[in-house]
């Protein structure tokens, strides 16, 4: 299961990615085109963390399937 | 003489594969829907199918249906293959092709929802193959008429030339809309009896992504 | 890029905000605080997150990550002026996403929100013929090129008015409490996204919130043309005013009328552009 650690660890990861892929986009090291492409991909994987990991406190991290 | 990437309609030039006349490409706007496609085609494959939430008729009961396991594996096949056929539809560069892979997108449709044992949804099924049949007439006879007024398929040597009729242009989008069922599959709430998410989602899925490659073609020709 | 990201979904978030203070002040309520959404925003993120077990969970979590993609995808496109088209694309398979988020969890209440988005397919064709308008007069669909030349020739809005309606009109259809949006109507609780709770609704509202933002911009940007981004945002106000003024004003329609008032619109545009291809 996903736990908490494991969540932090895909927002931290994901938002150092987006970091560098804007920051490097400013400095002319990545194409436009490409920080573009990597926003798009990893914007969801970090809002989705952060928000799991705003909600771990009450799960430990888990998110079970429950239902009727 | 007009390139594709000339026109100012769908973005830079990606890739082109060029064999012959035909030349399969991607632009940004086929790429994205290509990717599109692909995410998908994946999600179809390793998602389980929903449980759906019925209501006893009169009464506040509700239960869960149980997923058909054969029909569910028989509806997954249909759906990877209609994602496939969606694929081959915004990669193609020939119109011809184009045109097959919207009736295999057809034929795939009905495989999805005809994989319910519900006799609403076979009777649903039976009307879009129907639907779909009719539809293949002005599609192929869109595309011939291309090919007896031009010469050629070929929609990398067509572009900009605007020497297809719009006769041709129009028969070819209004098959694509009959093969994709869209506009005519609204009224019919009953392929919701099937199971949703993720097979039935494909057949829109799919028929949205063919009328959006279709309106790039018309554009382009 | 992601500085920018996050901008717009708190402008997005923002202006919903003042859409509902707005639609309060002018049925004589007091209404939420404008940072409602925001603050709505950050709620459903801390809240218990959990999986229906009735749902298809691939597409039940994957469509929330597609929905806030998409809109990235198209904030990127408005940034670096790529194609029209596109942005037509993007906003056709947002269409997707509503039918997905109500197919996944089983519930008949998302169910009949997604039927409903089906059903109100009707509400892209606008888009579709302002879009093809927009090529009639400028011969080029690309962002930057319609920009370049309302730098010339001034703006799009007045020799492209029912283009600029019809995008009004596609907006309109796609924003909160306003005449159209029967997919999120109050007797499907709340339509397709019913289902969707804690971590999944909070990202969907951002998601939205930049939806919204997305849309207005490229209104501006298409109809004004480039004047600069403080008084693009003022624009932007404005136009979510007058749109909050318009949902204030009008009660939900019902499905079959919406389709039709959305189906007539597309019909007067096209209307339009036969008249220009063959008289002008």
């Amino acid at each position: 299961m996903m736990k908490r650690f494991s969540i932090q660890l895909f927002a931290i990861i994901s938002g150092v990615i987006l970091v560098i892929a804007s920051a490097g986009a400013h400095l002319g090291i990545i194409a436009p085109s490409l920080s573009a492409v990597i926003a798009i991909l990893i914007v969801p994987v970090l809002l989705i963390s952060v928000g799991l990991l705003f909600a771990a406190r009450l799960t430990d991290g888990d998110i079970p399937f429950m239902g009727y | 003489m007009i390139q594709v990437f000339d026109l100012n309609v769908e973005g830079r030039e990606l890739f082109s594969l060029s064999f012959g006349d035909i030349v399969p490409y991607f632009s940004v706007y086929t790429g994205a829907l290509a990717a599109f496609v692909i995410i998908f085609i994946l999600i179809a494959i390793f998602s389980l199918p929903e449980r759906q939430m019925n209501i006893a008729f009169g009464g506040d009961a509700y239960y869960a249906k149980e997923v058909n396991v054969p029909d569910m594996r028989f509806s997954r096949f249909m759906a990877i293959a209609c994602g496939a056929a969606t694929l081959g539809a915004m990669v193609t560069g020939d119109i011809f092709n184009f045109t097959l892979f919207a009736v295999m997108v057809g034929i795939t449709n009905i495989g999805i929802v005809a994989a319910s044992g519900n006799k609403h949804v076979l009777n649903a099924a039976f009307q879009y193959g129907i639907v779909a049949m009719l539809a293949t007439v002005p599609l192929f006879g869109g595309a011939a008429l291309i090919l007896a007024t031009t010469g050629s398929l070929s929609i990398w040597v067509l572009a900009g030339a605007g020497v297809v009729p719009l006769l041709a242009k129009a028969l070819l989008v209004l098959g694509v809309m009959g093969e994709g069922i869209a506009p005519l599959y609204i009224g019919k709430a009953e392929i919701i009896r099937a199971q949703g998410a993720p097979y039935v989602l494909m057949i829109h899925f799919s028929s949205l992504l063919l009328f959006l490659r279709v309106i790039e073609i018309v554009l382009v020709i | 890029m992601i500085e920018y990201i996050l901008a717009a979904i708190f402008a997005g978030l923002l202006l919903h905000g003042i859409h509902r203070k707005v639609i309060a002040r002018v049925q004589g309520r007091p209404g939420p605080p404008i940072w409602q959404e925001i603050l709505h925003t950050l709620k459903f993120l801390a809240k218990e997150t959990w999986i229906p077990k009735t749902a298809s969970q691939g597409v039940y979590v994957g469509v929330v990550a597609i929905s806030i993609g998409l809109w990235v995808a198209a904030f990127a496109l408005l940034m670096a002026g790529e194609s029209l088209l596109l942005l037509f694309a993007l906003y056709v398979l947002h269409k997707i996403v509503e039918h997905g988020i109500g197919l996944a969890s089983g519930s008949p209440y998302t169910k009949f929100g997604a039927i409903r988005s089906v059903v109100s397919a009707a509400s892209e064709l606008p888009l579709l013929s302002s879009v093809a308008l927009i090529y009639l007069i400028t011969g080029s669909l690309m962002l930057r090129d319609i920009e370049a030349y309302q730098v010339i020739n001034g703006p799009l809005l007045l020799p492209a008015l029912p283009a600029a309606i019809a995008l009004y009109m596609v907006i309109l259809s796609k924003i909160h409490y306003g005449p159209f949006s029967i997919v999120e109507a109050k007797e499907l609780v709340s339509g397709y996204w019913t289902e969707h709770f804690g971590v999944w609704r909070g990202v969907m509202n951002a998601a939205f919130g930049l939806k919204t933002f997305v849309l207005l911009y490229a209104f501006v940007m298409i109809f004004i043309g480039p004047v600069g981004v403080p008084v693009a945002l003022l624009l932007v106000f404005l136009l979510m005013i007058s749109l909050s003024f318009v949902c204030a004003a009008t009660p939900m329609l019902a499905p079959y009328d919406s389709v039709t008032v959305q189906t007539v619109t597309t019909a007067l545009v096209a209307c339009y552009i036969i008249y220009l291809g063959v008289f002008a």
